[in-house]
């Protein structure tokens, strides 16, 4: 049996809404999500990936990084992909600080190439271990189809894996993935995903969770140990409020009280309210966006309140058309609605313009 | 949406296969390499035209390479409408062009006649040149002024990157026509008024009638003289004219026609109306989306910093910074600036996508060299920004920008072999 620790997407240097609180954040959640993987004893901690927001990390984030895997080495085999932010954009493998990580002899990674292969004693048994650092999808495919396994275990971490349990080949016996911030675990057929350490972008992280995947692999089958994985800060979802044929008063006041009605736990937290609805451009133009906010922040001692402006504008229009850029459809839908007595004749000259380019 | 395309002696290309994939893919080359030959031929292979600095270019065999008879291009590509693949074989001779359309590895053509194949493929993209360029094509230099015009200058600009322009296209149509045919009318009008004044000159049918009844009686009077024939002869004349006259004044020509002109030019003029009231109900309808789209892509690239942006009723835009203030696009940085305009420009092409047909949206994007005239400081989000047009499944980027070399899911990299050869091509 080997037991293998999965987390992924750790993000550091990423700093939400450039908050410099945001980056001292994203390494205690990474420490925090080490400590807590540790604490099972694994043989293997695995990140897969995206472990620096930016493939040129600042001193303070590299030197975190040097400091946390040397307390590692001697307890654990660790394993960190190269994500699509570790390293500059054309796939530009040995331009990534995890090389330098890799030279140190802190991680296991796969070097200047896409792909590496290793072998590993765990218990007795043999494991080969497959790494696909951030890549192109037909060499996700070319491991999927040409690799046949011959060692009892065999497993294999890919930054990204954008296909579902079912649809894998039967191969692998555990599938493990980052590169989204979600968690998501297929145990039927073996295939997970950690989420992200910390939030990085809350508009596709709100409705998610983040865990740590603790997985205990043998020739017979996974067993799973999930821990849930909260962020080090407080991040508090608003529920959306609608401000549909609102004036900008009115507005204003019902953005006021969505925040009224929250309460939080911690001091500093991050506050994040969506705002839907049609408004005409009027409400628009009169709300008064910086007073809302201020409201906002005035209760809790929120280190950030974000009002996500996610409305739409509207003229009071009577005609919409189905195909605006089908000049005779417009045509019958606008004297439609227009109600106009001359429709029968004007559709009886239409041919002559419409048609050919 | 585009699957494959086959260039045979086609400008610079003697025989040369594209694979085109869902995703990002960047045509890559220098100036001259023959990027831009690559959209020609796409456009040529499904509209039967090439379209240069937005005019239609009339001699199509320019396209033939040079000492060659014929060109011949091949493209594949997935209908909209039915998920289909088909193939459309166009080749082009001095002064005619050939079609056949293809029902995916069919030997036997859907169609065959270059018009039938063009009304085809109108039928299969659910749309007309005019709508699917307006929704596939954003053209070099496009992207960059939006934010610098004046706001009237900034709404005929959207007005036509939305492909409204067609209106003021057909509106001219029916305008000449109704001169014509107020021409017409005019000309009928004249010639009435003309015939009636001659008519004032003419004695009345009775007068020539009696005149003629005076002579017999004389003639019974005073016995048959020469004279009288001759007289005779005369007021018949006169009367053959009467007559004529009143014949063509009473005739359809005269009488109907004219009020039937005047009911057509009515109704031309209506329709001239209704013309020129849609275009700005469409883009009132179509501008919110645009605006919902520019903001999901900026705030994409500069959501950290940024928490709106806005095009209002005025065509004024502006940002809101993650404080809530209004921030003018003058004091945004150089490089915001140009994402806002990215922004806009791309997010006319997927909000008619998603809101301007009935049917399927083609789902491809097509931008021609978006980077240019930009610094590399300016440009810096513009990979980012591109490998994040998820919204349609198609994105194909012709540049000379180097950096987007590993941005984009596949990359065809032309490498100009001089003397007029055909440019080496790589594909990754």
């Amino acid at each position: 049996m080997v037991r293998v620790a999965h987390i992924s997407d750790s993000h550091l240097g990423s700093s939400m809404f450039q908050l410099v609180e945001r980056r001292e954040d994203a390494r205690k959640c990474l420490e925090k999500a080490i400590d807590m993987a540790m604490k099972k004893s694994p043989d293997i901690l695995v990140h897969t990936g995206d472990l620096f927001h930016d493939a040129l990390p600042q001193n303070d984030d590299l030197n975190f990084v040097i400091k946390l895997f040397k307390k590692l080495r001697e307890k654990v085999n660790v394993i960190v992909l190269q994500g699509n932010h570790d390293h500059p954009y054309g796939h530009r493998y040995n331009l990534s600080p995890l090389i330098g990580l890799e030279t140190m002899g802190l991680i296991q990674s796969t070097g200047d190439k896409a792909y590496k292969g290793l072998h590993k004693t765990y218990d007795g048994k043999t494991v080969e271990i497959h790494l696909l650092s951030w890549s192109f999808e037909r060499d996700l495919n070319k491991i999927l189809h040409n690799v046949k396994p011959t060692k009892d275990i065999a497993l294999l971490f890919a930054h990204h894996i954008p296909y579902r349990g079912e649809d894998l080949p039967v191969i692998f016996d555990y599938y493990g993935c980052g590169h989204k911030h979600t968690f998501k675990l297929d145990k039927e057929n073996n295939l997970g995903r950690p989420g992200s350490t910390c939030y990085v972008k809350w508009e596709t992280e709100s409705k998610g969770t983040k865990k740590i995947i603790v997985v205990d692999i043998d020739s017979s089958g996974c067993e799973y140990d999930l821990e849930t994985l909260n962020d080090v800060r407080e991040f508090k979802f608003v529920p959306p409020v609608n401000i549909t044929k609102m004036s900008s008063e009115e507005a204003d006041n019902a953005i006021k009280s969505g925040f009224d009605q929250i309460s939080i736990k911690k001091e500093q937290a991050i506050i994040i309210m969506q705002v839907n609805g049609i408004i005409d451009y009027e409400t628009e133009r009169n709300m008064e966006r910086i007073k809302v906010l201020k409201h906002g922040e005035s209760k809790n001692n929120p280190l950030f309140v974000h009002l996500a402006a996610n409305w739409q504008c509207k003229a009071s229009d009577k005609i919409q058309f189905s195909e605006p850029l089908n000049v005779e459809a417009s045509i019958e839908e606008f004297m439609e609605a227009t109600k106009d007595k001359l429709i029968d004749s004007v559709k009886e000259i239409l041919p002559k313009y419409i048609g050919g380019c | 949406m585009i699957r494959k395309l086959r260039l045979r002696d086609f400008k610079v290309f003697s025989d040369q296969e594209f694979e085109f994939k869902p995703g990002t893919t960047a045509i890559i080359g220098p100036n001259g390499a023959g990027k831009t030959t690559i959209l020609e031929a796409i456009e040529f292979a499904l509209f039967r035209s090439v379209t240069r600095k937005e005019k239609a270019i009339k001699k199509v065999e320019e396209v033939i390479q040079h000492t060659r008879r014929k060109a011949t291009i091949e493209l594949e590509f997935e209908a909209p409408i039915n998920r289909k693949i088909y193939r459309v074989v166009r080749t082009i001779h001095p002064g005619e062009t050939n079609a056949d359309l293809f029902l995916e590895k069919n030997k036997e053509p859907v169609a065959s006649d270059p018009k039938r194949v063009d009304t085809e493929i109108v039928k299969l993209l659910g749309m007309d040149k005019n709508a699917f360029s307006a929704l596939t094509y954003v053209r070099q230099g496009e992207i960059f002024k939006l934010s610098r015009e004046t706001p009237s200058k900034r709404q005929s600009d959207l007005y036509s990157m939305m492909g409204l322009g067609i209106y003021d296209q057909k509106k001219e149509l029916v305008h000449k026509d109704n001169l014509n045919l107020g021409k017409t009318l005019k000309g009928l009008l004249a010639q009435k008024e003309q015939l009636e004044s001659i008519r004032k000159h003419l004695p009345e049918k009775q007068e020539v009638e009696s005149a003629l009844s005076v002579l017999s009686q004389m003639e019974e009077e005073l016995g048959k003289r020469t004279e009288f024939g001759q007289l005779r002869t005369i007021i018949q004349r006169v009367n053959e004219s009467v007559e004529l006259v009143e014949t063509e004044l009473a005739s359809k020509n005269l009488v109907k026609r004219p009020q039937e002109l005047e009911g057509e030019i009515a109704i031309a003029e209506h329709l001239e109306s209704i013309l020129e009231a849609i275009p700005s109900i469409a883009e009132g309808q179509l501008r919110p989306h645009v605006r919902t789209e520019a903001r999901t892509i900026f705030l994409e690239i500069f959501g950290d910093r940024y928490s709106d942006l806005a095009i209002d009723d005025k065509y004024e835009i502006s940002l809101y910074d993650l404080q809530g203030n209004r921030v003018p696009l003058k004091a945004a940085s150089g490089g915001e600036d140009v994402c806002v305009n990215f922004a806009l420009r791309v997010a006319v092409n997927t909000a008619l996508q998603k809101h301007s047909t009935a049917g399927q949206p083609p789902g491809l994007i097509i931008l021609d060299e978006p980077g240019a005239g930009l610094d590399n400081e300016r440009r810096k989000w513009l990979p980012e920004a591109i490998a994040g047009l998820d919204v349609v499944n198609q994105v194909i980027v012709v540049t000379h920008m180097d950096e987007l070399k590993g941005a984009t899911n596949d990359l065809i990299e032309l490498i100009p072999q001089g003397k007029g050869r055909q440019p080496l091509v790589e594909f990754q």
